[in-house]
């Protein structure tokens, strides 16, 4: 198994393994801010991952990808609400919110991506628009009927930093190992052929349709698995806060801003846009979105191809590492 | 019918008004080398695009090694063994050569029995046939035309085809390249024999490989048999001849143009 010895896949193991260490030294008490950015860049890489699936190895960019991080965040509102109620909390709740926000996100990307995904390039892109803002009124239509004006708090859990910390990190690992191994699979090289050409790639053997809506549907499902966290830690279902247009936006940024068609790319993207946003965050508060909107502009200007592909083109010799 | 890979039953394929295939039927036997010739919009490009799949005819059947693939997509065709090149090169500019044409192993009639490792394996084998063996780890969008149409017709290959469809893979090459592009197709049949179909417009190297010949004139066959019989083909020459721009590019090809 080659796969196991490239450099995407010892990266993988690096970072989980960095997360770890800071989760076992984070029960120190004067480490809990530390807690704090780990989830956020957990969450951030995360995400870009979960739409890299679809957007940079597909090469379709799915511009409402929030919808599913949102449903995802929504099912564990039902599983706390609805099907565990009046429970303390454990993990079996965890686990039962995590298949319900993964499985629903799925299903409902599977339904969807069979109708729109014989459409190309923008018109896809706009159907997930779309999508996101029908599940945001669904949502708060759903809320509202059960007498309930959102956002829905969750009021009996209490939870420790440390259980959020380590319910981002289970998360965490599942999609840096999902998304390499797709990377790297005959399904990885069967994408990236649709990304270059989709005409030249049907007719050499690959299931285009098949091949998209497998991916479109796995891109969902690790989306969806990331509103689970995202709820718990915010004990809180919040429809206008996690289908925001704002969140599919900054997916999409760090995989431009990392590099198309890699595997590092959009794990990089991601520590770059946070890197950019808590310094700006810590120092300028409200404005920070103000400066951030335009340095990424002047970013993706300098570099369109994102600073991985950048560096791979630069130094031809770095395109084996820098899978 | 012994020794058959591949019939075309009155096929039609109409474009709104123009009916770019009109009832064409032709066959093709195992191991040989079919040419097809014909002026601009002869329909010789719609003719592949209906063999692998990329247009559906409007009216007649193909039958490949005896089974009716009419109604299959592309890349069912594909899996079967049929595979093909395009007149305008289509590689995937990012990918590198070596992972282009570790993509035609991976999905072609081997699809689900070589892993990913074998498939770059074979991809190194059939990119140093064809000669680009020093390329494989360029991006594809770096090659030059040349090689551009050597790593489609790689492609093809590591795919391990029965059918190969060679759309123009000579236009644009200079008289030495035509001269080892035609060895190399010569090996690919002698060796492995790959039964090819190719469309052409260079004449005289059409005529020096294909061992049958069928001409295409506005969607039409006029004429189909051995090199030479279609070289003395009064309809043909009528063909070429009524085409003044057509004869001129055919003079200069013969000249050494490039």
């Amino acid at each position: 198994m080659r796969m196991l010895k490239r450099p995407g896949f010892i990266a993988s193991i690096v970072l989980i393994l960095i997360y770890l260490v800071i989760g076992i030294a984070g029960q120190e008490g004067h480490l809990l801010s530390i807690i704090g950015n780990a989830m956020d860049t957990m969450m951030y890489i995360g995400w870009a991952l979960a739409l890299a699936v679809i957007m940079s190895y597909a090469g379709y960019v799915s511009f409402g990808h929030a919808v599913f991080v949102g449903i995802g965040a929504w099912m564990t509102a039902v599983t706390i609400e609805s099907i565990m109620p009046s429970h303390p909390f454990t993990i079996s709740m965890f686990i039962v919110a995590l298949l319900l926000g993964a499985g629903v996100a799925a299903l409902v990307a599977y339904a969807v991506g069979w109708v729109v995904l014989r459409l190309r390039g923008a018109y896809f892109a706009i159907a997930t628009i779309g999508l996101d803002y029908v599940v945001l009124y669904l949502a708060i239509y759903t809320l509202s009927r059960a007498g309930i004006s959102p956002p829905l708090l969750f009021r009996n859990l209490s939870l420790t930093v440390q259980s959020f910390y380590w319910m981002h990190f289970t998360v965490f690992v599942i999609t840096l190992l999902v998304v390499y191994y797709i990377k790297a699979s005959r399904f990885g090289f069967g994408l990236a052929a649709i990304r270059e050409d989709e005409e030249a790639a049907e007719v050499m053997g690959v299931d285009t349709f098949k091949y998209k809506l497998m991916a479109f549907t796995l891109s969902a499902l690790i989306a969806g698995m990331w509103g689970v966290p995202l709820a718990f830690r915010h004990a809180k279902f919040d429809p206008q806060d996690v289908f925001s247009l704002l969140n599919s936006v900054i997916m999409i940024v760090e995989n431009t801003v990392g590099g198309l068609g890699t595997f590092l790319g959009p794990i990089v993207g991601a520590y770059i846009y946070y890197g950019l946003y808590w310094s700006l965050l810590t120092k300028i508060a409200q404005a920070s979105f103000v400066v951030l909107g335009p340095l990424i502009v002047i970013i993706i200007a300098l570099v369109p191809e994102g600073l991985v592909g950048w560096l791979r083109e630069k130094f031809p010799r770095l395109r084996k590492a820098l899978e | 019918m012994a020794g058959e890979i591949l019939r075309g039953e009155n096929l039609v394929k109409r474009f709104g008004g123009l009916v770019a295939v009109n009832e064409v039927s032709f066959e093709v036997k195992k191991g040989e080398i079919f040419g097809i010739i014909g002026p601009n919009g002869a329909g010789k490009t719609t003719l592949f695009n209906m063999i692998s799949g990329v247009y559906k005819p409007d009216e007649g059947r193909i039958i490949y090694e005896g089974r009716d693939i009419t109604n299959l997509k592309p890349h069912e065709r594909a899996r079967l063994g049929i595979a093909r090149t395009h007149q305008v090169v289509k590689p995937f500019p990012g990918l590198t050569v070596l992972e282009n044409i570790a993509v035609g192993a991976l999905f072609g009639p081997r699809y689900g029995k070589i892993s990913e490792d074998e498939a770059l394996e074979i991809a190194r084998e059939v990119a140093s046939f064809v000669g680009l063996g020093d390329k494989i780890e360029l991006p594809a969008a770096a090659l030059n035309v040349q090689e551009k149409k050597r790593l489609e017709l790689a492609r093809a290959l590591a795919a391990e085809p029965r059918l190969l469809l060679l759309d123009e893979v000579l236009a644009g090459l200079t008289p030495a390249e035509i001269d080892s592009m035609l060895g190399l197709l010569k090996k690919v049949r002698d060796e492995k024999g790959v039964t090819i179909m190719m469309v052409e417009h260079v004449m005289h190297a059409v005529m020096n490989i294909a061992e049958r010949i069928m001409v295409l004139h506005f969607g039409r066959k006029i004429a189909e048999g051995p090199p030479e019989e279609i070289a003395n083909n009064p309809d043909v020459i009528a063909v070429y001849l009524g085409d003044p721009s057509l004869a001129l590019k055919f003079v200069k090809r013969r000249g050494g143009a490039s």
